[in-house]
């Protein structure tokens, strides 16, 4: 019990990611687990906020140190909307919305930012931050389907939207050693 | 003896309008900052009521808090409890993109009270319409939002005590209370 530390997660495959990098903790008396629990998400401008609210609650409720994740799209034209409010958008506003609402913009930069926040019990925390930079595309109309940012979004090195995109392809996107990062300061606290 | 309750807000207009409300039980309510956490939730009462509940823990003394938001029809109830973060991001400009002119809406307060051993949540709606109207960096939604038969914004009919989605939710406590012989 001392010696754990929870990622706070429903997604097997989340956490599998998570556990794979830290197989290369160097120390051995800790253990990573994954934890069901379920922790408040607030309202604020940034997924990085969020994480580290939830990560501080849920450690606290544990007794030991917790890691939780949260993810947004931040559009820079729009002072970062929708934020860690995606969830909420994708269901409120179709891909024509975003277009409408995009239409006089000339700075078309957006952002997918995934937050990786550890907390102790103590209220300590520390948050991570995985960036995925692109481009809100530019058309006159564009047809409903599946997640209504994921129709809208270029990645940058890219030449189609997240939803045109392949599975593969998408997990070339997503890469980033994030995990090596949390591992590494796991290792050092 | 009168009783005290605080209002978790520093906004005069709120303060005025559940000390109106109050008035008649010799009911001092007072103002209090507090930082409350609101979740991302679509159940305005679920945020009010977990608002409420960290009031109390914080202060120990019989609190009402309130959560406000505009929904609209067509859009599913966006921006709804996400409001005042969505309206200062997004701003009004773009939300004008997202409607029609004269488009249906709802304005919503969601107001609760927890005194420790009792805790309870009323809802108070407005249905009106957004107007089109110029704005600048300063609007809020409420100036541009029109109740049904009103030539006045919601703001301006807020400000001259007349009424709001928030009054009609504090009344609706207000009466609770009573009915519940607390007040």
């Amino acid at each position: 019990m001392k010696n754990q530390i929870s990622y706070i997660t429903t997604n097997d495959y989340k956490f599998k990611l998570a556990a794979a990098a830290f197989a290369g903790l160097k120390r051995h008396d800790l253990k990573l687990v994954q934890g069901m629990v379920e922790t408040p998400e607030i309202q604020a401008k940034t997924v990085e906020e969020v994480a580290a609210f939830s990560a501080i609650w849920a450690a606290k409720q544990l007794g030991h140190p917790v890691i939780t994740s949260d993810v947004g799209f931040m559009i820079n034209c729009l002072n970062g909307f929708p934020g860690p409010f995606i969830k909420f958008i994708n269901n409120w506003l179709r891909p024509n919305d975003i277009m409408s609402i995009m239409r006089d913009k000339q700075d078309r930069t957006a952002s997918f930012v995934g937050a990786f926040a550890y907390a102790t019990p103590k209220g300590k925390v520390k948050v991570f931050t995985a960036i995925t930079t692109g481009k809100i595309i530019d058309t006159q109309n564009i047809a409903d389907a599946g997640w209504t940012i994921d129709a809208v979004f270029i990645p940058d090195g890219q030449s189609m939207t997240l939803a045109e995109m392949n599975e593969s392809d998408k997990n070339d996107v997503w890469s980033s050693n994030i995990w090596q990062e949390v591992v590494e300061y796991v290792d050092n606290v | 003896m009168s009783k005290k309750i605080l209002f978790a807000t520093t906004n005069e207009y709120k303060i005025r309008e559940a000390r109106a409300v109050f008035k008649d039980k010799n009911i001092t309510v007072e103002p209090v900052a507090l930082g409350l956490a609101e979740l991302q939730e679509l159940n305005q009462s679920v945020i009010s009521l977990s608002k409420a509940k960290q009031a109390y823990a914080k202060l120990n003394q019989p609190v009402i808090v309130d959560d406000a938001g505009m929904f609209i029809e067509s859009l599913d109830g966006f921006p709804g409890t996400l409001t005042s973060l969505v309206a200062k991001q997004l701003g009004i400009a773009n939300i004008y993109k997202l409607i029609t002119e004269d488009e249906p809406a709802v304005f919503s307060a969601s107001v609760s009270y927890c005194d420790g051993n009792n805790t309870f949540t009323t809802l108070g709606s407005v249905h009106g319409v957004i107007k089109k109207i110029p704005i600048n960096k300063n609007s809020l939604l409420s100036d541009v939002f029109f109740p049904v038969g009103e030539e006045d914004s919601l703001t301006m009919l807020t400000q001259a005590g007349y009424y709001s989605h928030r009054r009609i939710a504090l009344e609706k406590l207000h009466a609770l209370l009573i009915e519940k012989e607390l007040i």
